[in-house]
């Protein structure tokens, strides 16, 4: 055993590709593959991208996202518009940089996703134990609620809200936080109703220990794995919800970059400049699919029955 | 039995009032409801018309009555006028409705057939080519925005390669117009169910009792189907409730992408149109659809799953 995990640092550590005695078919190539089946390294890089991104939005973009330059409109990727002007990724159809707003646009996404998913999150899983755990009146109601938001068709719900209130920043957040809510209660409280009959939390219950003790001590732990990977799956589905919205126009109001909406306004140029819609929708997939990636990859981890590296 | 179908019966009973308690209080909240209705010349109401309305919408009681009446009135089947349609709201919502129904179906089971045995082969021959060529799949339906899937579909295949039309179902039935919707639609369902029918599958091909059935020297496809596949199959069930209401989601997109002149544009076009009488309509009817479907799905999964007792 000791010798097992020295040589597994041994070889981590040293030149040759080898992991655990194990050589790999195409050298460095193999050995490549294997640490990104392993780690989920570029899923990673692009969420820190996304995060960067956001946080320095004003430093990293090349342009002004909100200053257009008509003479350069629908510029092409990797061209230089009319007035002398390098585009990266292009022009939109006013002459705006579409780098600097798909990078100003992460910055919305990331805010909305971080904020809406904790709260839904943290609201859900509570509602979820106590449901699951005290049954009976509690269960009901919180049910019932949870029945009622789930029938309701969420696109709808949120263009009659937004037709009332106005496009505003919170009341997006505030919408796509109800979203991840029902998810989180049904998970929750269907491992709670497991739980609650399981040995281990029938004995702490024989021992003495309160209500709230199992349901922090004993419940909680077997509940939060299926709650931190659901969340991590679910920040797609946010950012998916959010995009949708804004292609809606129901999103944050107008000069403000959201992909989704810069998706929406390409689609009537897609003849003339394909690429208005079609790289923030690329930025919208990358940022998903990384975001389903390290959720794939935590439920691997944490949960060893399902482990599917290697 | 009994007992829990009218358990659940009465559930449903009670998402539908509470849907449209919803619906009614953010259709207070949007102001006078008089001042939508606009007078011949497209003015607002002189002021007896308006005395007139409001007694006939029981506006002059107070908020509680103004709510039972109107759910009596739902019950009733009187869903009143569209505002922007200038015709009972009824004639709108049937003329739409199929049309999405078709696209609805369609697109369902296209993600079934595509999903569910791909998730199956992806369990059995997990971690070989198939599998990573099925997840592949369903990690671009998962993660690729179905409006962005749309606009691509329409740039590739309608735009440079001009095989199929762009949207607009046209008067009669044509495949062809059906083929890019129902694919775009159905693509993100056939990646939830080939997820979850793979990671179900997984975990039940780790049990006792498949690999009893393996070692008593059970044919390994009987395996698979019999033992594995029938425990297997509950998730992806279940998922098809949530999968129905992400349609009625996905349609007000997929129908303003491709132009479809089904319930979901009409949705966007009542909001807009600040089209209260409409929206609450249609809003209904989703919700009764949503309703008993999960009803369908509570009872079948009972049904399947002995060990789920009827309480």
């Amino acid at each position: 055993m000791t010798t097992q995990s020295q040589e597994r640092t041994v070889s981590d550590a040293a030149a040759a590709p080898t992991v655990v005695g194990r050589q790999f078919a195409l050298g460095w190539i193999g050995y490549g593959f294997y640490i990104l089946r392993r780690w989920p390294i570029i899923p990673a890089l692009i969420i820190i991208t996304l995060l960067v991104c956001a946080v320095f939005a004003d430093q990293v973009a090349p342009h002004d996202p909100y200053v257009n330059n008509l003479l350069d409109r629908n510029t092409a990727p990797l061209a230089t518009g009319t007035s002398g002007q390098f585009y990266l990724l292009g022009s939109d159809f006013i002459g705006r940089d579409l780098l600097s707003r798909i990078i100003h646009g992460a910055r919305i996404s990331a805010m909305v996703v971080v904020v809406s998913i904790t709260v839904g999150v943290s609201v859900g899983t509570t509602c979820g134990l106590l449901a699951g755990y005290f049954g009976r009146h509690i269960d009901e109601i919180i049910m019932r609620i949870v029945d009622v938001w789930a029938a309701l068709p969420f696109i709808m719900l949120a263009l009659i809200v937004v037709s009332i209130f106005g496009q505003d920043l919170r009341i997006l957040i505030a919408l796509l936080a109800l979203i991840s809510w029902p998810g989180a209660v049904r998970l929750v409280r269907a491992q709670t109703l497991s739980l609650r009959e399981s040995d281990y939390v029938q004995f702490a219950r024989v021992a003495g220990a309160s209500s709230t003790r199992i349901l922090l001590r004993h419940i909680l732990p077997g509940v939060i794995n299926i709650v931190v990977v659901s969340a991590t799956l679910g920040v797609g589905g946010i950012i998916l919800t959010e995009a949708t919205l804004s292609y809606l126009a129901v999103g944050i109001p107008p000069p403000t970059p959201a992909w989704g909406a810069m998706v929406a306004n390409g689609r009537e140029y897609i003849g003339d400049a394909w690429w208005l819609s079609a790289i923030p929708g690329m930025a919208i997939f990358l940022v998903v699919m990384a975001g389903n990636f390290l959720g794939d990859w935590m439920r691997d981890r944490w949960d060893p029955n399902l482990r599917q590296l290697d | 039995m009994r007992s829990f179908l009218a358990r659940r019966v009465l559930y449903g009973i009670i998402a539908i009032l509470g849907a449209l308690l919803v619906i009614f209080v953010l259709s207070r909240l949007s102001g006078d409801p008089l001042d939508l209705y606009l007078d011949e010349y497209g003015g607002a109401l002189a002021e007896e018309t308006r005395e007139k309305f409001r007694r006939e919408l029981a506006l002059d009681q107070p908020v509680v009555f103004q709510y039972v009446i109107w759910v009596g009135r739902y019950l009733r089947g009187q869903y009143g006028d569209s505002l922007i349609h200038q015709r009972p709201v009824i004639t709108v919502v049937q003329e739409r409705f199929w049309t999405s129904i078709q696209l609805g179906v369609i697109a369902w089971t296209f993600g079934t057939i595509l999903g569910v045995p791909l998730g199956i082969v992806s369990a059995v021959q997990r971690g070989r080519l198939l599998d990573y060529v099925a997840r592949g799949i369903a990690l671009i339906g998962q993660a690729a925005p179905v409006f962005w899937v749309g606009i691509m579909a329409i740039l590739i295949f309608s735009g440079e390669l001009e095989w199929l039309p762009s949207g607009t179902r046209g008067d009669g039935f044509a495949v062809r117009n059906y083929i890019l919707p129902s694919i775009v639609l159905g693509w993100l369902p056939a990646a939830a169910y080939l997820r979850l029918t793979r990671s179900s599958m997984l975990e039940v091909l780790e049990s006792e009792y498949v690999k009893f059935a393996r070692a008593k020297g059970v044919n390994y496809g009987s395996v698979i189907w019999k033992h594995a596949f029938r425990n297997a199959v509950i998730p992806p069930l279940t998922l098809s409730g949530l999968i129905l209401i992400g349609f009625i989601n996905g349609t007000t997109v997929i129908e303003t992408v491709f132009s479809w002149p089904g319930l979901g544009r009409v949705a966007v076009q009542a909001v807009q149109g600040n089209d209260f009488p409409l929206i609450s309509a249609i809003t209904f009817l989703t919700v009764v659809l949503y309703v008993i479907v999960v009803l369908t799905m509570d009872v079948l999964y009972a049904i399947l799953d002995p060990r789920i007792r009827y309480a």
